[in-house]
């Protein structure tokens, strides 16, 4: 026997039994079992209600796992993007100016000697 | 609040590790690159694994840019590309710099700068250095 079983079980003796009872005394059962009753009802729409609630709390405790798992993500994409832009910055320079120092007129060496600058520098003064 | 801690720290490992997986820009190893910019970089393949991501990555955007380029400036590049690279890091930062020191002065001044230097390198070195430079030039003694 289920609990649903046992409850209209004992509902029904207790109808049989309230015909037996002082009509009065039979009267206020009544109310009773109404009152409890209405009771039972606004608990049936609590308990939907709780069981929303159950169902929002587990979800909002998996939001804040998802958030914490995003902005792990947005703090290393953050990251990637930031270190590859920098190094596409560096190889761009890198790139210009190598390029452009390794197909001048001057040789490496006149880009390599200290020297070569402040002769130049002297030289313009003169 | 402990499982969004939990899920924060995995998913932080898992992008940390994924990320420094990656090579930046996808830097090639010698056997990935084309037979033109092998042939270009012809110079460099001794010294390709033990070059850095960016500084692979710069002969690659090089040796790209290389059909571009006059046959005299192609023939510069090939001809001080190994020479360029045997530099110490910090040889190429100052060339770098003096690079942009001397494209920055007058147009003039600029187109004279292969005549100055070889009569810079037809003077006797004491005669390049500074006077003020050179101690025993300068009174010191």
């Amino acid at each position: 026997m289920n609990d649903e079983m046992f409850v209209r079980r004992i509902a029904g003796h207790l109808s049989v039994a309230a015909r037996d009872v002082d009509p009065v005394v039979g009267e206020r059962l009544r109310h009773v079992r109404e009152r409890a009753l209405q009771v039972q009802r606004k608990k049936g729409f609590f308990t939907i209600f709780l069981d929303h609630a159950f169902a929002l709390r587990v979800r909002f405790a998996v939001v804040p796992a998802l958030r914490s798992a995003a902005m792990a993500v947005a703090l290393v994409a953050a990251f990637l993007g930031g270190d590859y832009w920098t190094t596409v910055s560096r190889v761009t320079v890198l790139q210009e100016v190598d390029a452009a120092l390794l197909m001048d007129d001057l040789p490496i060496e006149a880009y390599l000697d200290p020297d070569f600058r402040a002769w130049l520098s002297r030289e313009s003064h003169s | 609040m402990a499982v969004s801690r939990i899920a924060f720290l995995i998913a932080l490992v898992l992008l940390a590790g994924s990320a420094l997986a990656l090579t930046p820009l996808g830097a090639p190893q010698w056997q990935e690159l084309s037979p033109a910019q092998r042939d270009v970089l012809a110079p460099l393949a001794g010294d390709w694994d033990r070059m850095g991501d960016a500084h692979r990555q710069k002969w690659v955007g090089i040796a790209d840019s290389f059909d571009g380029l006059t046959p005299e400036e192609q023939l510069r590049i090939r001809q001080r590309m190994k020479a360029w690279a045997d530099l110490s890091p910090e040889q190429r930062e100052r060339a770098r710099d003096q690079y942009r020191a001397l494209r920055n002065m007058p147009p003039e001044q600029r187109e004279s700068l292969r005549e100055q230097w070889q009569q810079y390198r037809n003077l006797p070195p004491d005669e390049r250095r500074s006077k003020d430079a050179d101690p025993a030039r300068s009174g010191g003694r």
